[in-house]
């Protein structure tokens, strides 16, 4: 086979692969989000309500083939001997949970518990000093406590009063404990699970009816978003592998263009008709494009077994199978790849027949723009295809363009420190190639730089990001505390050791009129909008701006000032089209407040610190209507503080982070790992992108091998010689690449993370060396092609 | 005697073969030229005399025949051997030129002195590049170059090394009458002024004469005659 076949076919495979490895794999991770969300919801659909359903809702339900459970919530307390402890009780049926399981100690047969049973969670399990076997007392019933319940679906369903300790019976006992009197707070949930069509019908109907919805992606939005990152950076490294081999097709299409044109002419001063050259050319491309997207699709298929078999083993996470969606696409985006060769073969086909004559082809440049814009158009195409945004692919070119160049100029500014060569020696011949071989150099070193910058992300900039996270970050939330509590709360944190506690006042406010206009739902469009103005606003204040917060614009208000001001972070911008100036009315407690925007900030949401979008100076807060609440770091050693508290403080809240940081560290390293496989492709379609342009520089060094054997030189040293420049090649390619990837990695530490920073070593080190050995079998494999050259063809060259 | 022969074939045969086809090109040629001798080897096109060229320069083996370069049998000698031997002894100049076209003139006519092994190969190159009167086009790279230019870096480039013999294909092939007349006479200029044995493969018959000796190949074969009448 041909070597620019064989490349066009590598090129080919490998973009449909790219393509359909990292939107297969986002997919995956997607439908296994959702079905974690589905099993921490309890449910496809959560339907809540303060009033009983309906009886025609459970028809509906029941007609379009949809399961459902019935859930009943109130706030009562329960007893245990002396002791008493105020919970959320919540009584389910036998159908409970319809998605996820409740993780329970001891394990349980029955997936709900049986009647006469109470499971109790592990608060209140210390609150009340019980365990399983011990008895309960709620409302005028005793209950047997048959389990201690660890996390469970529906846990976080009910926004704040599911922060208090929980116990878990079935429905109809409450009624039968007598707790369901006139004034009770109760609240019902109706879990329905069922096909996604049927799902989206309810939940209209459901919402015409007035009642909230909620679908599993919208309980763990932090989660959503993260997602969404990630998808949004997967996406960046496939493109940036797609403009690379745009970039191997497009210098395909001008090696091959010559020989195209010359055939051509041959054929056309034989008096062949356009069409049958056009023909001619288009069905050998036509096929192996077809041949090497299915080649692609196929590698696709393995790569992700690969990948999910790898996550399995390493990250313990079992993903669900690849839908067909992102293969098609992947198979979309290669053939649109391939047309990236459309105007050279068009162009080789308008070859006029007097060519055979003159042989002698245009100047390089011509066609060149109009190829180029092509390919430019081609990738436009790709990256609608893939992600629907422009701006990706305006940032894959920056980067991808920006990086090569970077690396290619790093390298041969390392060629220009070393003294010049004789023109037989490794040196020499790079110096002579000039920008061709600091092309190659950016072309290959991009590849590498990427994967240094990810593994280097994650041992120099992540890895001690997370670890100097416990000297800050809290790992426990405190909720509702009371005026009251406050001081005292204070002292008790402060003896434990835990040290300027910020405690904050909460103040919960209805937006009512934005600028002195009165608003509603309906003012907005954007879906997440419309949900934060139906919810309560959160209020607090704040004498100075919190340490962890960035001005934007306007200035913070000085310290002790009275007027009704208020500090609005970027998310409260973005909603509510805030600027400062303007006003906004808030009902606490059936009063209005207004308060006038005098500065926007930016909070920094990951120093895990309570923060508000919204606050008002000390003054202007109606402080009587307020609960507080705190964080701080808890080391393990002290988590008997914990039980202390809830022992005099009852009413409060403990939030216990050190779940969630360690989720929000675990899919850090899932992201990290799918990125490491994503740029491996980068890598490959780097190195294709130099043998490439080895292949189209072969011709050349063919001509130069002839002359230097005519000259006398032995093939072993002209061996050596082109093995030697390869691995000077390959040294700077790495040294460059790993030079930009340190800078790359200085400046996101010290700007994203801020973070000081130190080189590694190792990280400088190694990426030449990998890129030496690359080369080096890059060097081997031009080797055959251009020392076997005979000098005789010197001979015949002028004939 | 044999000291002062440079280069002596004796009854070199080569057939080329396609496929089960096979097209004898040469069929007992024999020549020898001797120190400071300048010999012209004349024949049509596709007489063979680019392959006779080959097989003297040791770029590919004859079939049967012996040739003898600077007294060492080219036949005794592996691929490495020959080109050994053709750094140390032998200086080309092509129809081409077959100049690197990324390296400038110095750098072309350098690397036939440090191929050859020749010390301080920077020098020699400037020396030869301002015999044949390029001293101020040292860093022009051969684009940049006329076409006698060209073939004055290729002239410096045969000479740098001091080769006992230089074979010429068509050496004035390329360039106008002219240009290629004071090519000519550089060559022999050169050939004289080193002693260097001159072989000159041509179709020019005028530029032939001006050799000491001329020899015409026909049908595989060297005579002093010139071509009968109406042969062709």
């Amino acid at each position: 086979m041909r070597p620019a076949r064989a490349l066009l076919l590598l090129c080919l495979a490998l973009a449909t692969a790219v393509c359909a490895s990292t939107g297969a794999l986002t997919a995956r991770v997607e439908t296994l989000l959702v079905s974690r969300s589905a099993a921490t919801l309890g449910g496809d659909l959560l339907l809540r309500s303060s009033t009983p359903f309906a009886a025609e809702l459970r028809e509906q339900v029941a007609q379009a083939g949809l399961d459902d459970s019935l859930e009943l919530s109130l706030p009562t307390v329960a007893f245990a001997g002396e002791r008493s402890q105020l919970i959320n009780l919540r009584g389910v049926d036998a159908q409970w949970p319809l998605r996820g399981s409740a993780r329970t100690q001891p394990a349980q047969s029955s997936s709900a518990p049986p009647p006469g049973v109470v499971w109790v969670d592990e608060r209140l399990a210390t609150a009340l000093d019980v365990g399983p076997g011990a008895q309960v007392q709620i409302g005028r019933n005793e209950f047997r406590v048959g389990a201690v319940l660890g996390a469970h679906p529906g846990q976080g369903n009910a926004g704040f009063s599911s922060l208090a300790p929980q116990a878990l019976l079935r429905s109809e006992e409450i009624e039968a404990a007598g707790l369901l009197a006139e004034g009770a707070r109760s609240r019902w949930y109706l879990y329905v699970a069922g096909p996604p069509a049927a799902i989206a019908t309810l939940r209209s109907q459901a919402e015409e009816q007035g009642l909230r919805a909620a679908a599993p992606g919208e309980v763990r939005p932090e989660i959503g978003s993260a997602l969404q990152r990630a998808d949004r950076l997967l996406t960046l490294a496939a493109l940036s592998s797609l403009i690379l081999l745009a970039g191997v097709v497009f210098l395909l299409g001008r090696y091959q263009l010559p020989s195209w044109e010359y055939e051509t002419a041959v054929l056309r001063s034989l008096g062949a008709s356009r069409r049958a050259l056009l023909r001619r050319l288009a069905w050998p491309w036509a096929r192996d494009s077809l041949f090497a997207v299915a080649a692609g699709t196929a590698l696709a298929v393995g790569v992700h077994a690969l990948i999910g078999l790898l996550l399995a083993r390493q990250q313990q996470l079992a993903l669900p199978p690849a839908p067909l969606a992102p293969f098609l696409v992947a198979a979309a985006a290669g053939l649109l790849l391939s047309l990236v060769l459309l105007p050279h073969l068009l162009r080789a086909s308008a070859t006029p027949p007097a060519r055979v004559l003159r042989q002698q082809h245009d100047a390089a440049s011509h066609g060149l723009l109009r190829g180029l814009a092509w390919t430019l158009l081609c990738l436009v195409g790709l990256s609608l295809l893939l992600s629907r945004s422009l701006e990706l692919l305006l940032a894959g070119l920056g980067l991808t363009v920006l990086g090569a160049l970077l690396i290619g100029l790093l390298a041969w500014g390392l060629l220009r420190l070393l003294p010049p060569g004789p023109p037989l020696s490794a040196r020499g011949q790079l110096r002579q190639q000039g920008a061709a071989a600091g092309l190659q150099a950016g072309a290959l070193g991009l590849g590498i730089s990427v994967l240094l910058l990810l593994a280097g992300l994650q041992s120099q900039v992540i890895a001690p990001w997370q670890a100097q996270l416990p000297a800050d970050a809290p790992n426990r939330f405190l909720l509702n505390i009371q005026p009251g509590q406050r001081d005292a709360l204070d002292a008790t944190l402060r003896e434990s050791g835990i040290a300027e506690p910020r405690i904050m006042p909460m103040v919960r406010g209805r937006l009512v009129a934005l600028n002195g206009e009165p608003v509603s739902v309906e003012d907005f469009d954007d879906p997440e909008t419309q949900r934060w103005i139906n919810r309560d606003f959160n209020l607090s204040s704040a004498a100075t701006l919190p340490t962890d917060n960035r001005l934007l614009e306007g200035d913070f208000w000085t310290p002790g000032t009275t007027e009704a001001l208020m500090s609005a972070d970027v998310y409260a911008v973005e909603r509510l089209g805030l600027e400062p100036g303007s006003t906004m009315t808030l009902d606490v407690a059936g009063q209005q407040y207004e308060y006038r925007v005098t500065n926007l900030r930016e909070v920094q949401w990951d120093s895990l610190q309570p923060n508000f979008f919204l606050l008002v100076p000390p003054a202007a807060l109606p402080v009587e209507q307020a609960t507080w609440l705190t964080s701080y770091y808890l080391p393990p050693a002290q988590s008997a503080l914990d039980r202390e508290l809830i022992g005099r403080f009852p009413n409060l809240t403990i939030l216990d982070l050190d779940a969630l940081l360690l989720e929000i560290r675990a899919l850090t390293g899932r992201a990290l790992f799918a990125l490491q496989w994503v740029f491996g492709f980068t890598l490959l379609a780097g190195s294709l992108l130099v043998l490439t342009m080895l292949l189209a520089s072969a011709p050349a060094r063919r001509h130069q091998a002839a002359i230097l054997r005519a000259l006398g030189l032995a093939r072993t040293r002209l061996r050596a010689l082109t093995l030697r420049e390869f691995a000077l090649l390959g040294l700077l390619a790495g040294g460059g690449a790993a030079l930009a990837a340190q800078l790359a990695l200085a400046t996101l530490a010290q700007r994203a993370f801020q973070m000081p920073w130190t080189p590694d070593w190792r990280l400088l080190l190694l990426p030449p060396a990998l890129a030496l050995l690359l080369t080096a079998l890059l060097g081997w494999l031009m080797l055959r092609s251009t020392t076997t050259t005979p000098p005789a063809r010197l001979l015949k060259e002028g004939a | 005697m044999t000291r002062d022969i440079l280069l002596d074939a004796n009854l070199v045969q080569h057939t080329l073969r396609h496929g089960t086809e096979s097209l004898p090109i040469l069929r007992g040629a024999s020549l020898h030229i001797e120190r400071g001798e300048s010999l012209a080897i004349l024949g049509p096109s596709g007489s063979g005399k680019s392959t006779l060229l080959s097989l003297l320069a040791g770029f590919e083996s004859a079939q049967s025949g012996e040739i003898t370069l600077c007294g060492q049998s080219l036949s005794g000698l592996d691929e490495e051997g020959r080109a050994a031997l053709r750094a140390q002894h032998l200086g080309f100049v092509f129809q081409s030129f077959a100049l690197l076209p990324q390296a400038t003139a110095l750098q072309n006519v350098e690397l036939a002195a440090q191929i050859a092994g020749r010390a301080q190969p920077r020098e020699k190159a400037r020396e030869a590049l301002a015999a044949v009167g390029l001293a101020e086009r040292l860093d022009h790279r051969p684009a940049a170059l006329s076409g006698g230019e060209q073939q004055r870096v290729a002239l410096a480039r045969a000479f740098v090394h001091q080769p006992a013999l230089i074979l010429a294909d068509e050496p004035t092939g390329n360039l106008d009458q002219r240009t290629g007349a004071r090519i000519i006479e550089l060559l022999f200029g050169l050939n004289r002024e080193h002693g260097t044995g001159l072989l000159l493969v041509t179709h020019d018959l005028a530029l032939a004469e001006r050799c000491q000796r001329q020899l015409h190949l026909r049908d595989g074969q060297l005579h002093d005659d010139p071509l009968p009448a109406g042969a062709g």
